[in-house]
């Protein structure tokens, strides 16, 4: 801690000395940008991602911050900046070092949390960076033409929202970098969940980014997601209607200056992200007595359809502070709350309730890499500290919940070129 | 509702399996090269830094950039706690062929240059670098050199956050600016880092 505290201080103090005195900040001309050692990943996508233009002037400040973007995209390890000069007196190229990840990547949280009275305990953990929704993700991803990701992979959505279901879904998609020339990207996933979900059945997911600014970003999603085929099915021979549908938009915005997207050990992030989301259920209800032997069974079957809707918030804040080259700490708050309100069939109103939660937690992680080797990758133990409250209720008190949850758990997590997986195990009261 | 999902994320596993290794942390830091001091009327500390730092294949690697290589000379008095320090700029202007550079110490002194060659970078930099004025017979010190990549203390936001806390009177009155500039200033990854603990008699 000393050494980062004394060195922000010390550049600082000397900061605002020199900014009294200082001349014009140089500016550099950029005439072009070069992306080297790129053997799958597109240059043009570098250079999109970056922010940077060519034919424009940026200090070096702007080339900071470009290259810190470049360095939490997930398909590249570390990007370096350096110039060369240009065909004209004056006027640079900037030259973007890369080494990438694999075609092949891997995002796997393996934490098995142990709990004081060995049950299960009804607890999210998405204690990723910014509390993403994924905590496992495995797949290839391939650069097509200049502008153009494909991606075939297996994703987990887990998060701490009481009104959306969590699952595992197959994914195929395609994401288009620089769209009409702003710099924004969209993706189009195509996902069919699977696990406990025998009929369920393809459905689309929209994802829309802008990057407002080097560390800013908005992303507008679009997820559809079909648990359960719309068809009828043949119950005790009565047909029914057996689904379930999950439809969510939300707005993200999110500010961050960590270093690297999956293992960060300095920089902020901040996000918000409201969402409206909509879900249909329509199941059956039997009831059989059994028959004599001159009586046959009677079966009944009772269709029934609810329909959710839910607006909410999600918001979270996080830092990571370096200590020394190897050590570092975190420390963040993330919360949400939700109005759902539930309707039966003819839309008959059913029950309407708040749901909350609130997350604090902190922790510590210890490289055992040198820096030089940390540009490869990084392999940290870490050791985490998590307080959960969710709570929510019905209005008319026809029902409520509350659950608290402290929960520890230490890992090693290893990041490379393949992908990222954590190892470990923690312990919830 | 009657159609609770599974929920992921928690699992409960028999206890004998949760038995995990977690190495006590080990601090580490670049291995110190020799730093020399001189004690200069009124009290002034200055430092020589050890040539082979610009030697070394990262720093040389920035240095080589066209970028700028920042390195900033943090000493705190290990008993007083008093925090001053230093900082230079170096930068290869590629079209002129020189080397830009800036030397601003602890009393706001500042020096910039335009140096030819690198072995007269070299020389220049073997000049004392001055980090603190104390009147005390001894001084205890702690003196931390970060490398950076680019400018980065030249950036808008670090300039915002000074403003906002009223300004730094004294290269030592900075600990109250702490929590504001904790990872703003130093956003860029730092490319070396060296520590030196000396014990320094002024008499």
């Amino acid at each position: 801690m000393t050494r980062i505290l004394l060195t922000a201080v010390i550049a600082a103090v000397l900061t605002l000395s020199a900014a009294a005195q200082d001349p014009v900040e140089p500016k550099f001309f950029i005439e072009r940008v070069e992306v080297r050692n790129a053997k799958r990943v597109s240059p043009d996508v570098v250079i999109y991602e970056s922010r940077l233009r060519e034919g424009n002037e940026y200090t070096e400040a702007d080339l900071s911050d470009a290259a810190a973007r470049l360095n939490r995209l997930p398909f590249l390890l570390s990007a370096e900046f350096s110039l060369d000069k240009g065909v004209e007196r004056g006027q640079y190229v900037l030259v973007i070092s890369i080494k990438e990840t694999r075609p092949f990547f891997f995002v796997i949280d393996a934490r098995p949390i142990l709990s004081s009275n060995n049950n299960i305990v009804d607890l999210d953990y998405t204690d990723r960076l910014g509390g993403a929704d994924n905590n496992a993700a495995l797949g290839f991803r391939w650069f097509v033409g200049r502008r153009g990701m494909t991606h075939l992979g297996l994703i987990t959505r887990d998060d701490n929202r009481e009104y959306t279901r969590d699952y595992s879904a197959l994914v195929a998609g395609y994401t288009q970098y620089d769209i009409f020339g702003t710099r924004a990207f969209a993706t189009i996933n195509l996902k069919r969940p699977i696990g406990g979900v025998s009929t369920a059945v393809v459905s689309p997911q929209v994802v829309a980014g802008i990057p407002v600014s080097p560390n800013q970003t908005v992303t507008v999603t679009y997820d559809e997601t079909r648990f359960g085929s719309p068809d009828e099915v043949d119950a005790f021979g009565t047909m029914v209607e057996e689904r379930d549908e999950e439809r969510l938009v939300s707005a993200r915005w999110s500010y961050n200056t960590t270093n690297d997207p999956f293992v960060p050990t300095t920089g902020t992030l901040f996000s918000v992200t409201p969402v409206v989301a909509w879900r249909d259920i329509a199941d059956y209800n039997y009831y059989g007595v059994a028959g004599g032997p001159n009586v046959p069974p009677v079966v009944r079957v009772d269709a029934y359809s609810l329909h959710m809707n839910s607006r909410g918030v999600d918001l979270s804040a996080a830092h990571w502070y370096e200590l020394n080259e190897r050590d570092s700490v975190v420390g963040g708050v993330e919360g949400g709350w939700a109005d759902v309100i539930v309707r039966s069939n003819n839309l008959r109103h059913l029950a309407s309730y708040d749901s909350t939660y609130w997350v604090v937690h902190g922790g510590y992680s210890h490289s055992l890499w040198d820096r030089n080797r940390q540009k490869h990758g990084d392999s940290r133990l870490e050791a985490t500290l998590r307080y959960t409250n969710r709570n929510g209720g019905e209005r008319r008190q026809f029902f409520s919940y509350q659950q608290d949850v402290i929960q520890a758990s230490a890992s090693w997590v290893r990041r490379s070129s393949w992908g990222t997986f954590r190892l470990g195990a923690g312990y919830a009261w | 509702m009657g159609d609770v999902p599974p929920r992921r994320g928690v699992r409960v596993v028999r206890p004998a399996l949760a038995v995990v290794l977690f190495l006590l942390p080990l601090l580490a830091s670049a291995q110190p090269q020799r730093l020399t001091f001189q004690v200069q009327p009124g009290g002034v500390v200055a430092a020589v830094l050890p040539a082979s730092i610009l030697s070394d294949t990262d720093v040389r690697k920035q240095l080589s950039s066209g970028l700028t290589a920042t390195f900033v000379v943090a000493a705190r008095n290990r008993v007083t706690q008093d925090l001053s320090g230093a900082r230079i700029e170096i930068r290869y202007d590629l079209w002129d062929e020189v080397w830009l550079v800036r030397k601003i110490e602890f009393d706001r002194k500042q020096e910039q240059q335009r140096i030819a060659s690198f072995e007269a970078l070299e020389k220049w930099w073997k000049t004392p670098l001055r980090l603190l004025a104390t009147g005390a017979p001894r001084a205890p010190l702690q003196i931390d050199l970060t490398v950076l990549p680019f400018s980065a203390a030249e950036r808008e936001d670090a300039r915002q956050w000074i403003s906002k806390s009223g300004g730094v009177g004294t290269a030592g009155g900075g600990t109250g600016l702490v929590d504001a500039l904790i990872g703003t200033t130093i956003a860029a990854k730092p490319i070396m880092s060296y520590r030196w603990s000396v014990e320094l008699s002024l008499k």
